[in-house]
């Protein structure tokens, strides 16, 4: 019996120290309220891994070294005296959301400077469970952050958003919107069902009337994928293409691929390929494999570095971006603001910039 | 030509801790002679044999194979010297082919390889030998009946060059024809030259295919007999005739059959290959003994009865009414109760405290109205028997793991007196239990006679049998045998059942 | 005849398996206290139990069904089923709750009995059968909502969103099922069978006990309590979708096993599982309170649940010493 008590124990303490040595997420928490080590000045540097100065005290950093503001909205300057901290609650299924993760750290470095006194705590999940982002916002609620960003992953969150708010804490979704009424400030992502309508519309135009497309959506329990499809699928229906199949990849560009082969094999002429999430880098290298770049059309959304080859080599005919950097960082910008300000300078729908690129653009942006 | 001594043994003794099993053998073994060797469960056979193949070494005394004493044999070395045992228990590999069994472990190759031609033809020259040449090697043997395996045993000892077989009890799962055909293959076998030593319970079996016989009694060897003079009642005779202790002699013993009335009747009952057609009565008050040779079909019987395993056949009647038992729990309704064999297995629930495996077949007894448990109920009526049977624990709330195997025993019979059942079936109820609790057992028995059940008790215990019961039903490979009254039973007359031998009550 | 004594009752309670893990549950506990001051705020607390409250009341069920020496793989996925049966019913189909709430059991039910049938008539193994079945169910989740999530407004929400003062009513129905579990187990005719099957099932079966129909009951009541948690969880998001229960095994099971019950049957309490929920749930909240990265937790849930098996096959082997 006494090995299980030290057995117990030693994993409890071992589950103490990862905390204390948690890679991405919070090295600046010394700051704060961990265990103890936390009086000295910041000369012990064993904790932080990260390379930003912002904890010692008495350095002036105001001069030198100031980190640029590469965001689409302005912050305000902390005048409230206290800290201010914001949760982000994020996901990471595929190569799209590093360059959201990119935003997220940039603004986080960004906010870490004593003008704004803000610290940013990401929590990333790897899938879209509604279930674990409705318990981690009502533990964030427990944490008393003042602000919460999160991807509105499933309605089943909208409970939690509602809490949240009732407890006093302002509320951002990006990437995707619940279906489902919510509470929260602002939706900072994409015009989901106007960019679906939009890239159908593209589709159309390249295959023309009668012409032969398949649809390949991520989950059909996003709404953000739901929007897209829905609004991609009365553009071309509208403009009389017939849609032959719909499936769900989850997001992965393996299932794309076997997808976009068995769409090939059931269709021997279709026309074009609709990806309205993750993966579809896949669906290109099928196309590719087969030979039959020139007879369909694929179209999708982002610009990942897995899809920028098959844009250039004309594969991928057209991409619509969402500004994933800007997702990643503009709606912590806001909840900042609206913290320190105690008002909303944006609330419902902040769409992001909708950019088309194709092979003939695409250098403009990506230079090879 | 001279005859030569193949295999001597001189003076082996063999004791293991706080037994001895054999006591100053010495044989010696003829070349080319099937030898056989006969005695009761327990008489040192399969101590002998082990020692014969190598699976241990004798604790004094020399053997000697072909002119070279052998220390520290193993089997392996056994099987180079051409030493090979057929076990009762065919130690082949279902899944695989005839000739890859004969040739386990050392299958003919080419250039790394398997060489499948050798190996069939090779297979093939063999199955011929044992009588099958129209068995192809290729065939598996899950897909061959038990005769044809135990030539493909014994064609697999031929592969090794064995010169010296050991064929323990190689007949008990074969059918009579199958069992001449066995023979005819070992007379083929003696004709070129192969020595065999027989060791099985089936006495005519011997006198039909031996030269010699060995009688073992006790870890003795009583005497050297040559077949050709030989009947059965000789074997038998030196077989039994141990002191035996005076058993458990009861105040009284069952005499008035004329007017008993039959409390369990069973008909036709048969249970697969195992029971055949078996009839019989328990009297009310009586307690009747089942005896017979391991696989002889006793534990079936009562299995059956009891409704713990599936019968073909066979109509149950309690007290004048006839029953449908398909589950324990019906038998247990009309008042039966059965105490199995090897109660790790059947009857302990190791986990379980005394209390617990005492309360288990009657907790509708120690229910409150609301259907639930009540504690001091359960602690009384546990504690009741528990004291009753005189059960040794610290407390009932021990863990039954930690008693010894007799008190585990008593507690398995606690649990079924809580029930007060009025036919009870012991199955080998003290075994694996030292001296002291058999007595205590064998008293709770006779108590429970006088106090009105009726009991049936399967042992393979001679004197336990012949002491305790009034009646005695013998079995003999899934049938009935013979039935002796308790002042015809001796043992003699029991083995001589056993065997499968027709008994004359007038001449002992 | 002798009986314990009270003394002698808490020395038989230190070595039971509980206590050791009840121990470490007290060891977390402490720690955590220390390493993050949000820990032992009462908002924090119920929402842990709030959280631990789904596999705590599918505990009960697989934990009878684990005594029995079997196991359940489809538990997730009846809930999903569940789940979005009850949403489907009340929203797309206008039934009135009561209806709603006694289908719901009824399939949950069902499926049990199922996975019971096919285990003791037609005598598959648990493992096969269960994962079997969590395809099928999994599949009839995906026909019912082709995907979609379904909304759920009713009073049955209140099992799942509703609180008696500050506690979760999800909290208190996991507490009533845990207590009317352990009754059952210890204190009834059929929970003692229950124990003896997964003891030694032939002993069972000559004792006079219908070893399998007792065995296709605690499927059976494992499939019921999945369909309650089904309730309580789409009444907690008040949305339902095939996405719910993924995973759900992995911590019941994790949760009966560190609580005590052993793989090979025959042991183990019922309340000795909430013990084992309470350690992951703990666990689960100090990853998002010690702000610990979620590929962590993967690892760490993992570890413990190898250390929780390890030590049970100590404890076996010990005892058979």
């Amino acid at each position: 019996m006494k090995k299980l008590l030290a057995l117990l124990l030693a994993l409890a303490m071992m589950l103490g120290a990862m905390a204390g040595c948690s890679s991405e997420s919070a090295p600046s928490d010394t700051g704060t309220d961990t265990t103890g080590t936390t009086d000295q000045p910041a000369d012990t540097s064993g904790e932080t891994d990260t390379t930003e100065p912002a904890d010692t005290t008495d350095t002036s950093t105001d001069t030198a070294d100031e980190i640029p503001n590469t965001f689409n909205y302005e912050a305000v300057e902390n005048t409230t005296g206290e800290e201010i901290r914001i949760a982000v609650l994020t996901t990471q299924t595929n190569a799209f959301w590093v360059d959201v993760g990119q935003g997220t750290e940039d603004v986080k470095a960004f906010l870490a400077q004593p003008k704004y006194n803000c610290t940013v705590d990401v929590q990333t999940f790897d899938n879209f469970d509604g279930q674990a982002v409705s318990e981690a916002i009502e533990t964030c609620i427990t944490m008393e952050y003042d602000a919460i960003c999160t991807v509105g992953v499933a309605d089943s969150i909208a409970n939690s958003i509602s809490n949240a708010v009732a407890a006093g804490i302002p509320v951002y979704l990006f990437n995707s919107n619940t279906g489902v009424e919510n509470e929260a400030t602002a939706f900072v992502g994409q015009d989901l069902y106007g960019a679906g309508e939009k890239l159908g519309g593209i589709l159309a135009d390249m295959v023309g009337e009668g012409g032969k497309v398949g649809i390949i959506t991520g989950l059909y329990s996003v709404n953000a994928h739901e929007l897209r499809r829905t609004g991609a699928e009365k553009a071309l229906t509208d403009a009389g293409v017939e849609i032959v199949g719909t499936a769900e990849n989850h997001d992965s560009s393996d299932e794309a691929y076997s997808l976009t082969k068995d769409f090939i094999t059931a269709n021997p002429d279709l026309n074009g390929i609709l990806v309205t999430a993750g993966g579809p880098e896949g669906a290109a290298r099928a196309i590719e494999e087969a030979g039959l770049q020139d007879q369909i059309s694929l179209v999708c959304f982002d610009t990942t570095a897995e899809m920028l080859p098959y844009i250039r080599s004309g594969v991928i005919k057209c991409t619509l971006g969402q500004d994933p950097y800007g997702q990643g960082s503009d709606p912590v910008i806001l909840a900042y603001n609206e913290v320190v300000t105690g008002e909303a300078t944006v609330t419902g729908d902040a769409f992001t910039e909708m950019t088309e690129y194709t092979p003939d653009n695409i250098n403009e942006y990506f230079p090879e | 030509m001279e005859q030569q001594i193949i295999y001597s043994i001189q003076h082996v003794t063999k004791e293991f801790p706080g037994v001895k099993a054999l006591s100053d053998i010495s044989i010696d073994v003829r070349r080319g002679e099937i030898l056989a060797l006969v005695g009761e469960n327990g008489a040192g056979k399969s101590t002998l044999m082990n020692i014969l193949s190598g699976a241990y070494g004798p604790t004094s005394g020399k053997i000697i194979y072909e002119g070279q004493e052998l220390t520290s044999l193993t089997p392996d070395a056994a099987q180079k010297l051409g030493i090979a045992m057929i076990h009762q228990e065919l130690s082949l590999s279902n899944a695989l082919s005839v000739a890859e069994n004969i040739f386990e472990g050392r299958l003919p190759k080419k250039m790394g390889l398997v060489d499948k031609r050798q190996l069939y033809s090779q297979s093939k020259q063999l199955l011929e030998e044992v009588g099958l040449p129209h068995l192809n090697p290729r065939t598996l043997v899950r897909d061959i009946n038990v005769s044809q395996q135990q030539m493909v045993e014994i064609a697999k000892a031929l592969s090794l060059n064995a010169k010296f077989l050991i064929l323990d009890e190689p007949t008990s799962s074969l059918t009579v024809n199958e069992a001449e055909y066995l023979h005819e293959i070992m007379r083929r076998l003696k004709r070129k030259g192969i020595t065999m030593l027989y060791i099985s319970h089936k006495l005519d079996e011997i006198l039909a295919i031996s030269d010699r016989i060995v009688v073992f009694r006790d870890g003795r060897l009583i005497t050297t007999m040559e077949t050709a003079q030989t009947q059965i009642n000789d074997m038998v005779t030196n077989m039994v005739g141990r002191e035996y202790s005076a058993g458990y002699a009861r105040a009284h013993y069952k005499d008035d059959y004329a007017t008993a009335r039959p409390i369990l009747e069973v008909e036709h009952l048969s249970v697969g290959k195992k029971v055949k057609d078996v009839s019989f009565k328990l009297y009310e008050g009586e307690l009747l003994g089942i005896t017979g040779l391991v696989g002889a079909g006793r534990s079936e019987v009562l299995q059956a009865v009891f409704g713990a395993d599936k019968r073909q056949s066979g109509d149950i009647t309690v007290e004048g009414q006839p029953c449908k038992i398909g589950h324990p729990a019906d038998a247990i309704a009309k008042g039966l109760a059965l105490v199995p064999e090897g109660r790790k297995a059947q009857s302990l629930f190791l986990q379980f405290t005394v209390k617990e495996n005492i309360t288990i077949v009657s907790m509708k007894q120690v229910l409150s109205k609301l259907k639930l448990i009540r504690r001091k109920k359960e602690y009384a009526l546990a504690g009741e028997y528990s004291e009753k049977l005189r059960v040794k624990t610290p407390s009932l709330d021990q863990k039954i793991v930690n008693l010894s195997g007799g008190n585990q025993q008593k507690t398995v019979i606690a649990r079924w007196l809580l029930n007060k059942p009025k036919i009870l079936f012991l199955d080998e109820p003290t075994q694996g239990i030292d001296i002291g609790a058999k007595n205590e057992i064998y008293e709770i028995i006779d108590g429970m006679v006088k106090q009105g059940a009726s009991v049936i008790m399967v042992s393979s215990e001679m004197t336990e049998t012949i002491s305790l019961c009034d009646r005695i039903l013998v079995m003999y490979e899934g049938e009935i045998a013979g039935e002796l009254y308790h002042k015809d039973a001796t043992e003699h007359n029991i083995v001589t059942l056993m065997a499968g031998q027709k008994l004359e009550l007038n001449a002992q | 005849m002798k009986s314990n004594q009270s003394l002698g009752g808490l020395r038989s309670f230190t070595k039971r398996s509980e206590f050791s893990v009840l121990i470490g549950l007290v060891a977390i506990f402490v720690i955590m206290s220390f390493a993050s001051p949000f820990f032992l705020k009462l908002n924090n607390l119920m929402n842990v139990l709030q959280q631990i409250s789904r596999y705590g009341i599918i505990s009960v069920g697989m934990a009878l069904v684990m005594i029995t020496g079997g196991i359940d793989l489809s538990v997730g996925y009846i809930v999903a089923l569940c789940a979005c049966m009850s949403a489907h019913l009340t929203t797309n189909v206008g039934m009135a709750w009561p209806a709603v709430l006694v289908i719901v059991l009824a399939l949950g039910a069902l499926i049990g009995l199922v996975n019971g049938l096919l285990v003791t008539r037609v005598k598959l193994w648990p493992f096969i059968v269960t994962l079997a079945t969590s395809k099928i169910v999994s599949g009839c989740v995906l026909l019912l909502t082709s995907g979609m999530p379904i909304h759920i407004e009713s009073p049955l929400c209140v099992l799942g969103s509703g609180y008696v003062g500050p506690v979760p009513v999800a909290v208190i129905m996991m507490f009533l099922i845990i207590i009317a579990g352990t009754i059952f187990a210890s204190m009834t005719q059929v929970g003692r069978n229950i124990y003896a099957i997964g003891n030694n099932e032939r002993a069972a079966a000559l004792s006079g006990i219908r070893v399998e129909n007792t065995k296709a009951l605690v499927y059976v009541i494992c499939g019921t309590l999945c369909a309650f948690c089904g309730i309580v969880v789409a009444g907690n998001l008040h949305s339902a979708d095939a996405s719910l229960g993924a995973g759900y095994e992995t911590d019941v099971i994790a949760a009966v096993v560190i609580g005590g019950v052993s793989m090979n049957g025959g042991e183990g309490s019922i309340w000795g599982t909430l013990i084992g929920a309470m350690i992951i749930g703990i666990l689960k909240n100090a990853f998002i309170l010690l702000r610990v990265s979620s590929y962590w937790q993967s690892v760490v849930i993992g570890v413990v649940i190898i250390a929780a098996v390890t030590i049970d096959r100590i404890r076996t082997i010990r005892k058979a010493k």
